[in-house]
């Protein structure tokens, strides 16, 4: 009797013991993938952030608030990524702008992506020459935020108005070469008083097109 | 001599039975998985920030500052700019996102659903609050 009560001590014993450490290896199996996915890379996810950010509203890559410059957005090195947004320096970056990839540094596979929309501008250049008289208008046929007005020496134009406001006034005559800056808000009329002359207008309005910023950064 | 036999094989096993459920215990806190990162919401306020910022930029179609302000200056100007307002934000927008801009006079877009994780962004105008919601479709 007491060899059968050792015996089956023995079993159970041998039974509870597999049956703990079956359990304690499950329990390490499923912290070690609990710990494992925890880890979220704050700092890519910062980076991103960061940079996308920054692009979109720096004043060397953009026209203004979410309007990027194409030549400068195209131009963009990893210094200037650097420059832009510290978080970033030392890892892995791509900045994707639509399809085309603008910049890549290192090999980012996976990581924390950051997407932006945007507007990409270009500055086209429109010029015209004409002779204006007392009381000519013109009406810029895009709406621009710059304007270059050259006048010849022989101008008999007192004044230059852009939708009734003064802009540029001189009795003797104005000429020589202005920038103006009427609001790019409304469409500009410009009106001319007080003579003759020949004037080339120039003016460089924005052209923009949708696209999509994509900004990726690992390690 | 039977209760005896009983008693000495049960107690083992119920040791090792109490032992295990304390260690399912602690594993089940590691099971029971993280609050999510969020990332998505994130992404979506990005969305909608940035297609608030651009719209809130653009000059007007007819008349008004801008073409949020125009859109929220009356009734009929609403009515007048409905169509061309949710086609430029659907030209904003990337293509998978679906969205609903709610102006003071009406809003345009689709039916926001109720469970979906959604971006939203404010833009005050001189008419009222422009709100633009943003989801995955």
């Amino acid at each position: 009797m007491t060899e059968g009560r050792a015996q089956a001590n023995l079993l159970s014993l041998a039974v509870a013991l597999t049956a703990l450490v079956s359990a304690t290896a499950l329990g390490l199996v499923v912290a070690d993938g609990a710990l494992a996915s925890a880890d979220r890379e704050p700092g890519e996810r910062r980076g991103a952030g960061a940079l996308a950010e920054r692009l979109v509203s720096a004043e060397a890559t953009t026209v203004r608030q979410n309007v990027l410059d194409r030549s400068a957005i195209s131009e963009l090195s990893a210094a200037d990524v650097d420059a832009l947004a510290p978080p970033v320096a030392n890892r892995s970056v791509r900045v994707r702008l639509g399809g085309k990839t603008l910049l890549e540094r290192g090999d980012p596979t996976g990581g924390a992506t950051v997407e932006r929309v945007v507007l990409v501008a270009e500055r086209t250049t429109r010029s015209r020459s004409l002779a204006v008289g007392d009381g000519g208008e013109l009406t810029l046929p895009r709406r621009t935020d710059r304007v270059e007005l050259t006048f010849g020496s022989e101008s008999g134009v007192e004044t230059v108005r852009a939708n009734g406001r003064v802009l540029l006034h001189d009795p003797g005559g104005v000429t020589g070469q202005f920038v103006v800056e009427p609001s790019r808000y409304e469409t500009t009329t410009l009106s001319f008083a007080g003579g003759t002359a020949r004037v080339v207008v120039e003016s460089t309005p924005l052209q923009t097109e949708k696209a999509t910023l994509r900004v990726t950064v690992d390690g | 001599m039977a209760e005896a036999d009983r008693g000495q094989l049960s107690l083992t096993m119920v040791e090792a039975g109490i032992g295990v459920l304390l260690l399912f215990a602690a594993t089940a806190t590691f099971a029971l998985g993280l609050p999510a990162v969020g990332a998505d919401e994130a992404q979506l306020d990005a969305y909608a920030e940035d297609a608030g910022t651009v719209l809130s930029r653009e000059p007007p179609r007819h008349e008004g500052l801008t073409r949020l302000s125009e859109v929220t200056r009356s009734g009929s100007a609403f009515e007048r700019e409905r169509a061309a307002l949710s086609h430029r934000v659907e030209r904003i927008l990337p293509g998978n996102l679906m969205y609903r801009v709610v102006t003071p006079h009406g809003a345009v877009g689709f039916p926001r659903p109720p469970d979906a994780p959604t971006g939203r962004a404010t833009v005050p105008t001189v008419g009222g609050r422009v709100t633009i919601w943003v989801w995955y479709a």
